[in-house]
């Protein structure tokens, strides 16, 4: 019954969305802002190489440095671990929860506009953020109460969620930038240090 | 291209004796001018030019923080007991210098994701906390 109102709530949450979103949808022109291209591509660039790589997640929830540190340290080192990683695990999940709302807002503004997509696309794709965004609620409100190591399994939901959204964004951005202007930004990210 | 030829080449010259992510992260943020954010390294610009070895230096550094990052928990522990072996300095001294000054923040490289390089200064400040326990002294607390 609960699962039924959930997915209800959800339905009508989505197309209000849609709905109100739609609203906003103007004429399309040639190009996008620049500026919001560019920031967006930071988000992108933020999730895909900083927040998503599966060997920096991994290591924030490895069991095993938990393991390690039961059986080889004091308690009070133990106590000082645990609240470590949980602050690391639920300040990455704010991290992802925030370029992802960066690129959503970035896709109402700007792709859906000159991007063509389908109503099914745009469904599907709406669906994917705000399971996104819920997952990262729920793994932040899990986080909270049970430690970082409680649920593996949301944590892996999450990500190949994200890495869904992001692939999705790359296309719209695609889409939307030249490649010149892509060959000029990857050289103007490698600086010194 | 030259890069990449630079970067072998300080691999394979100098870095192959700092085998640890750690203590090669720690020798390259000393080859980096603090006013400029700019690596120098005498050898390596002699033969290479000076932008060549300062991206090859950052890249190496870029690396070695990579390879911190990766490294599991036990890993930094003996990372670290290693590096203070060989400092030469009393490890009480040593961590409680590193405790105190927590100089490893300002050993990351410069365009590092914020959330990354916290992740290494907590693994690093644990590694110090575990080190620490094992100190001979006054008895710990019980587990």
């Amino acid at each position: 019954m609960i699962g039924l109102i959930i997915s209800l709530l959800v339905v009508v949450a989505l197309i209000a969305v849609l709905v109100l979103s739609a609203r906003g949808r103007n004429a399309p022109t040639a190009v996008g802002s620049g500026q919001e291209i560019v920031e967006a591509r930071e988000a992108l660039d933020r999730l895909q190489t900083g927040l998503l790589p599966a060997e920096f997640v991994e290591r924030i929830y490895d069991r095993a440095d938990l393991e390690y540190v039961i059986k080889s340290a004091p308690r009070e080192v133990q106590k000082q671990f645990i609240a470590e990683r949980k602050r690391i695990a639920i300040a990455w999940i704010e991290r992802v929860r925030e370029e992802i709302r960066e690129l959503w807002n970035f896709h109402l503004r700007e792709s859906r506009r000159h991007a063509a997509m389908s109503v099914r696309s745009e469904i599907a794709l709406a669906f994917d953020f705000y399971s996104l965004l819920a997952a990262c609620r729920i793994l932040q409100l899990f986080v909270r109460i049970r430690g970082p190591y409680a649920v593996p399994g949301i944590v892996r939901g999450t990500m190949a969620a994200a890495e869904r959204v992001c692939h999705a964004s790359e296309r719209s951005l695609a889409v939307l930038t030249p490649p010149a202007s892509i060959a000029e930004d990857d050289s103007g990210a490698r600086a010194a240090g | 291209m030259e890069v990449v030829r630079a970067a072998e080449d300080l691999r394979r010259r100098t870095l192959s004796g700092i085998p640890d992510p750690l203590d090669r992260m720690i020798y390259l943020s000393s080859m980096r001018d603090y006013n400029t954010g700019l690596y120098h390294h005498a050898g390596l610009a002699m033969k290479f030019g000076d932008d060549v070895a300062c991206e090859a230096l950052a890249d190496c550094h870029r690396e070695a923080y990579r390879q911190l990052i990766a490294s599991p928990l036990e890993s930094v522990v003996a990372q670290l007991g290693t590096y203070a072996s060989r400092s030469g300095t009393a490890p009480e001294e040593m961590i409680a210098a590193w405790k105190g000054l927590e100089p490893y923040r300002v050993a990351v490289p410069a365009t590092s994701d914020p959330l990354a390089t916290d992740f290494v200064c907590s693994n690093v400040k644990i590694a110090l906390s575990i080190l620490e326990s094992r100190l001979p002294g006054p008895p710990r607390q019980p587990r």
